[in-house]
């Protein structure tokens, strides 16, 4: 399900249960509010023919001696109202209690009204304590308040129907439903407009993604916000531009390659159709072999470079140990020795038992690269220096030495700043950008320092 | 006389191998290594009839080159492993001839250069092979100064040995070239009219059949 649906349901719901409970407890509140007003209207209505009878009894019938009980009985007959109950208490003679009706309008008995537990009515401002009971009666409710007048000597009811409030609460909790039902539906298209405005961010985002997935990698996300989704744009903004530089690179680096490959390829295939289709002395043909042969060779080389750059490249597993400086470069020396000896040139070590920690393999290699390129940029006779100083490795010659504007080239794969030179002694200008890339994976710092006619000076920093 | 071909190429391996198939196409070659070098002989030598410069070289680069080259009204074709357009339409609009780009088949270089040759009037009008001379101008072919009458076909087919002698060619390419790149007819009207030559020119010995390649025209 969409996060947006998923967020209005959740939303949805708790409002819902929110607005129920709520509802509930209010309805509740209000429902004995309700009852408890109802009550206190019976009360009132008791109070006023309470007052009725005892003011009157004090004023006339008193004066003219008539019985309480005659009285009593005159008085609600005048009334005349289907609400009162009016009861004497008799008590005869062994105690047992009896009663005679007085009157009764009602359509209960005294038998049913004594059967009822009664409460107190608290706000009662009689003497004689008041009480109070709800029923439901044929399927109408009833308040009925119950008193004594005259020393308990009567007892009077008073029925209210309160129907009406169940009435009124039934009607009151279908519009708390309704109107929850209302809100929530509001809410729901509210909440979809303002979610989908938000959420919009996020699509372009998942758009974006995609349009990069398809290989458009200069395409940017626009974020104006500052919020999360904000940040989320920009940090997707810089993945893809480190994509894209990535991609920019793997693509330079191919084309170099197939420039690479398409050289050796031309001189190869060219020789051998050569070969097949004219017709040549001896001579020419053992020309054109030997060309092939040292073409294929050239490949050879410059394959198995792309391959340790590429494997490098995936770090592959590299074996950190202890290795001293002597051991090093007495490897060196014998890998170089033929080369040097070609050239006569001398290769002075100095070190004093320094001990580095690495891969000893690919610094071997990375030596002998810079070793070799060093004899490649000097003359017959000179000398190289091998030194080790600290955590320092020095690789120092007197030769041609490097441009300053071509220093930062050189590490680039293929890049040769004499490429014929180059490509003469085999090289296809690989060797110092897997050299940059060794010493990066083992966290050498590589500085270079050089000057034109004088000589350069590789310094390698272990950290 | 043979027409020159100046070509400069840094590597080594595809100049000498542009210079062996001239050489066998009755070119003369002559190979430098350097841009800067190159337009500095120009000075000494400039009698070339065609240039063939690769785009990078040291010195001076291919374009630059092409400057000189015009001041002496030496025609050029590019030679380059860049095959994007920019560099193509550079190449051209700066004035060369014609653009070919690395790997090429050694066959089309040498067409090309024939055809730039020919645009140029530069190139040989009379064919000389063996014994056998070529009139391209008035399509006649004279064996010790005889003129020996051939077919349209034959003359077509004689015309391409003779322009690319030593070098086999394929009976592909033959039709191809003769009979245009529709041609939907079998190879062996190519094998036919080839015999018809060998009898005509008595060149039985010289039109030899190199096996799984095509028919090669030798003068050796």
């Amino acid at each position: 399900m969409k996060l947006r649906t998923r967020i209005i349901w959740i939303n949805c719901i708790l409002f819902l249960i929110a607005s129920f409970v709520t509802e509930l407890v209010i309805w509740c509140i209000t429902a004995d509010s309700k009852r408890e007003a109802a009550v206190l209207r019976g009360y009132e209505e008791y109070h006023e023919m309470f007052s009725y009878l005892s003011d009157n009894y004090e004023r006339q019938f008193k004066e003219d001696g008539h019985n309480l009980s005659v009285y009593m009985e005159y008085m609600l007959k005048s009334r005349n109202n289907d609400y009162d109950v009016c009861y004497e208490l008799q008590n005869d003679k062994e105690g047992s209690e009896s009663y005679r009706e007085i009157y009764n309008g009602t359509i209960l008995t005294i038998g049913q009204l004594k059967k009822y537990s009664y409460q107190n009515v608290k706000e009662a401002q009689t003497e004689y304590p008041v009480h109070y009971t709800i029923e439901t009666i044929k399927s109408r409710r009833y308040v009925i308040i119950r008193g004594s007048m005259y020393n308990n000597e009567f007892e009077l009811y008073h029925i209210r129907d309160i129907t009406y409030v169940k009435d009124e609460l039934i009607e009151l909790a279908f519009i708390m439903v309704l109107v929850a039902a209302v809100v929530a539906v509001m809410a729901i298209i509210i909440l979809n407009m303002i979610l989908k405005r938000e959420f919009k961010a996020l699509h372009n985002l998942s758009k974006s993604a995609e349009l990069i997935a398809e290989g458009e990698y200069s395409h940017r996300v626009e974020m104006t916000r500052k919020d999360e989704i904000g940040i989320l744009g920009d940090n997707f903004n810089k993945m893809a531009e480190a994509v894209e530089k990535r991609t920019e690179n793997l693509t330079l680096f191919m084309g170099n390659l197939t420039h690479e490959l398409k050289t050796p390829m031309t001189a190869i295939s060219g020789y051998a159709q050569t070969l097949l289709s004219a017709n040549l002395s001896e001579e020419e043909k053992q020309e054109a072999l030997m060309y092939i042969y040292k073409e294929c060779g050239r490949i050879e080389r410059m394959s198995e470079k792309m391959l340790k750059l590429l494997e490098i490249d995936s770090s592959m597993d590299m074996e950190f140990k202890e290795v001293t400086a002597g051991e090093l470069f007495d490897d060196v020396e014998v890998i170089c020795s033929a080369i040097l000896e070609n050239k006569s040139i001398t290769l002075t070590i100095r070190e004093q038992g320094e001990v580095f920690v690495t891969d000893r393999d690919l610094m071997t290699d990375v030596l002998v690269n810079l070793v070799d390129n060093a004899i490649k940029a000097s003359e017959k006779g000179q000398t190289i220096i091998l030194m080790a100083e600290g955590q320092t490795i020095y690789v120092q010659d007197f030769g041609k030495g490097i441009p300053e504007e071509e220093l930062e080239n050189i590490l680039e794969p293929f890049y040769m700043i004499d490429k014929s030179r180059s490509r003469k002694s085999g090289g296809a200008g690989l060797g110092l950008a897997l050299t940059a890339l060794i010493l990066e994976k083992t966290n050498v710092v590589l500085n270079i320092e050089s000057e034109v006619g004088k000589g350069s000076r590789f310094i390698l920093q272990f950290v | 006389m043979r027409n020159r071909i100046l070509i400069v190429e840094d590597e080594e391996a595809i100049a000498k191998m542009i210079s062996l198939n001239l050489k066998l196409a009755d070119y003369d070659a002559t190979i430098l290594m350097d841009g800067k070098e190159a337009a500095d002989s120009l000075l000494m030598d400039n009698q070339y009839d065609l240039a063939i410069l690769d785009i990078m070289l040291p010195g001076m680069d291919g374009f630059e080159l092409l400057e000189e080259m015009k001041k002496y009204n030496i025609p050029v074709i590019f030679l380059t492993a860049k095959t994007d357009i920019g560099s193509k339409i550079q190449g051209l609009r700066g004035g060369a001839e014609d653009y070919i780009v690395k790997p090429f088949d050694v066959l089309e270089l040498l067409v090309r250069i024939e055809k730039v040759l020919e645009r140029e009037n530069k190139f040989n009008h009379v064919l000389k092979v063996l014994d056998i001379e070529i009139n391209l101008d008035e399509h006649t072919v004279f064996k010790n100064g005889e003129e020996i009458p051939l077919k349209n076909m034959e003359y077509e087919l004689l015309v391409i040995l003779a322009k690319n002698k030593n070098i086999a060619i394929s009976r592909e390419k033959l039709i191809s070239m003769i009979w245009g790149p529709n041609f939907s007819g079998e190879t062996r009207t190519v094998d036919v009219h080839i015999g018809w030559l060998r009898k005509k020119l008595g060149l039985s010995n010289h039109i030899k059949t190199i096996s799984k390649v095509g028919y090669r025209l030798e003068d050796k």
